[in-house]
């Protein structure tokens, strides 16, 4: 059974329900004795307005659980931009085929120039980054763009528009260890209001595509939600948790990881549908960690500097820095090419420090070339 | 009485192996395994980055006349991979030693049989000290044993989980069987746990998380230290027999004679 048929069948009546949970003796009864089960339902009452009046005692347990199953380390990655081209309208994205952006695809010899820069600057695990883009930003190109940076990284992510499990192998074979797809919102009413035309607006395609990158051998899955377009986050992330589990149990060799990305300023005038708060993040990250106690954590430059900082031993086991989220970025920066600002503009040395301080150690290499497929 | 330790024809002077993952920086790493007294030292290839200038490494704090640095292959889910990643680090210059983990489940982290056996035959006839982590499956342990690795390192539980011996029972089974040295390694979470596994007559133990998550790593490494020469000289004295009663240290029946 397809994940999307598993999903739509899925009786979450008493998940959403502990979704609504205010009952703060279940959520007592969850964390007093040690750590609390793994799972579905523990993530759902982690995640309930409930649980919000226990963050200092979820953060505890988090922080434990994280030390022991990850060590004290984070791990440094990059987002290097492909393209910006892009054939759908996302009402929330500066990419988004309507706004009058310069457009820009490197070509190999661009992409090469901004993989050596990011050598240079220490990093040795790359996410390849582009919109979406049927003609230009094809698999054959992709692969392309990842043979030009392979050598130069240990690790190599993707984030693009989802593709066939053919094109997956493709990609796995040019040396992809690591696919990142976000859903954006599980919720299908508002995925239809957000995404109004082009490829994108197929929800089903997009939401069996990390099974598609499984199967093609994809060693590292990368999930997550954009929080502020579904109304409701909580649902949003629930369901965001119901695939992981699935993926997990059908993709047992995968290691799995979630990013967490909250909308944020780009070239269009959107606003998120809901505000979700730092204590918000704050407690999701908490749950994921104690309901999911392997998965990876990323947190990107999209947030600002005190949360990145203050979450650092609390769950968190990726970080991005110094990113620049346009296409040639960090050799030939043109701010009219990007896709949203970034908030902390810190230099990588800065959050050496930073982590350092907190007493963890900045991790750069985690990976080999040959662990593929 | 001697009691020395022998691998592949080497003598080691501890029977505390530790691990290098998780520590907070190198500071803390050093001075945990200072204070363990360990001679081997498992390192984590994928983390190691050859591309490095001398020093950034977490090897390059390890004084090589002092320690016996033994790659380890995690993250390698195939046996290929592991074979691949094993010539690697020899390539680089470190010693034709490895610790052979292949887990294609990164959650448990708990090893493939089937490919363990597989890239360990190659290894081994390639010239390597193979030293596989494994189940606490008595029989594969017999079979490695056989292709001719150096010592087996059965788990006591899961990695980095803390639980102790889960796995006892077949632990016991494996050290009554083997003529290659047993160490305990994965899921030994306190001194006792590690105590108790030389108490049965494990050779070794590994221990790396119980260190490096401690808030005291140095204190830590010590303690367990202590725990695993305890452990040892209680398993060459011999144990009492437990029984479940108590039983009179003074003969209720000598007046028979």
């Amino acid at each position: 059974m397809s994940f999307l048929e598993s999903f739509n069948a899925f009786d979450r009546s008493e998940l959403q329900s502990n979704l609504a949970c205010e009952d703060k003796d279940r959520i007592e009864t969850l964390i007093n004795s040690g750590y609390p089960k793994e799972g579905l339902e523990t993530f759902s009452l982690l995640i309930s307005p409930a649980a919000s009046h226990y963050l200092e005692e979820l953060a505890q347990l988090s922080s434990q659980l994280t030390f022991e199953r990850h060590g004290k380390v984070i791990r440094l990655y990059a987002p290097a931009y492909m393209s910006n081209e892009c054939t759908n309208t996302c009402t929330y994205c500066g990419f988004t085929m309507e706004n009058k952006i310069s457009r820009k695809t490197l070509d190999e010899k661009e992409m090469e120039a901004e993989a050596v820069y990011l050598n240079k600057r220490g990093f040795r695990q790359l996410l390849l980054v582009s919109g979406e883009h049927q003609k230009i930003v094809t698999s054959e190109y992709v692969s392309k763009m990842v043979k030009s940076v392979r050598p130069y990284f240990s690790s190599v992510a993707i984030e693009t528009a989802p593709f066939r499990q053919n094109e997956y192998e493709d990609l796995v074979e040019a040396g992809v260890d690591t696919l990142t797809l976000y859903q954006e919102t599980y919720d299908r009413e508002v995925y239809s209001q957000v995404h109004l035309r082009g490829k994108k607006k197929d929800y089903d395609y997009r939401l069996d595509a990390p099974a598609r990158g499984a199967e093609a051998k994809m060693r590292k899955i990368n999930m997550g939600v954009l929080l502020g377009l579904a109304p409701d986050w909580r649902l949003d992330t629930l369901n965001c948790a119901v695939h992981l589990d699935w993926m997990m149990k059908n993709y047992w060799r995968v290691q799995y990881s979630i990013s967490l990305p909250r909308l944020c300023e780009s070239e269009t005038d959107y606003k998120p549908a809901v505000d979700v708060s730092d204590r918000n993040v704050v407690q999701l990250i908490l749950a994921w960690r104690l309901a999911f106690p392997d998965l990876g954590i990323n947190i990107s430059t999209r947030e600002p500097a005190f949360l990145r900082d203050g979450l650092i031993g609390l769950g968190v086991t990726h970080m991005s820095a110094e990113s620049s989220t346009e296409p040639g970025g960090y050799c030939n920066p043109e701010s009219a090419l990007k896709q949203f600002d970034i908030t902390d503009e810190r230099n990588v040395d800065d959050i050496i420090a930073i982590i350092e301080s907190r007493d963890h150690e900045a991790v750069w290499k985690d990976w080999e070339p040959c662990l593929i497929g | 009485m001697s009691d020395k330790l022998v691998i592949a024809g080497r003598e080691i002077r501890s029977r505390f192996f530790v691990g290098t993952g998780k520590f907070q920086n190198n500071a803390a790493m050093m001075s945990a395994i200072e204070a363990s007294g360990a001679e081997i030292v498992t390192v984590a290839l994928r983390r190691l980055d050859f591309e490095r200038e001398k020093g950034e490494n977490i090897i390059d704090a390890l004084d090589p006349e002092k320690y016996l640095i033994l790659p380890n292959t995690s993250g390698a889910a195939t046996a290929e991979e592991a074979v691949v990643m094993a010539k690697l680090a020899h390539a680089a210059g470190m010693p034709k030693w490895v610790k052979l983990e292949i887990h294609p489940d990164p959650r448990y982290l708990l090893p493939d049989p089937i490919e363990t056996l597989k890239a360990a035959e190659v290894l081994v006839k390639e010239g390597f000290t193979v030293l596989p982590y494994i189940n606490a499956d008595p029989v594969l342990a017999k079979r490695l044993e056989e292709v001719g690795c150096a010592t087996v390192m059965p788990l006591a539980a899961p990695i980095g989980c803390n639980q102790g011996l889960q796995t006892k029972e077949m632990i016991k089974i494996i050290i009554e069987q083997s003529n290659i040295p047993v160490v305990v390694d994965a899921g030994l979470g306190a001194p006792s746990h590690a105590c108790e596994a030389m108490e049965m007559g494990a050779d070794c133990v590994l221990v790396n998380t119980a260190l490096a998550a401690s808030s005291d790593p140095a204190g830590m490494a010590q303690a367990f230290s202590v725990a695993v020469e305890a452990g040892r000289k209680a398993y060459l004295c011999g144990l009492a027999k437990r029984g479940s009663q108590a039983s009179a240290s003074s003969p209720l029946t000598s007046f028979l004679k």
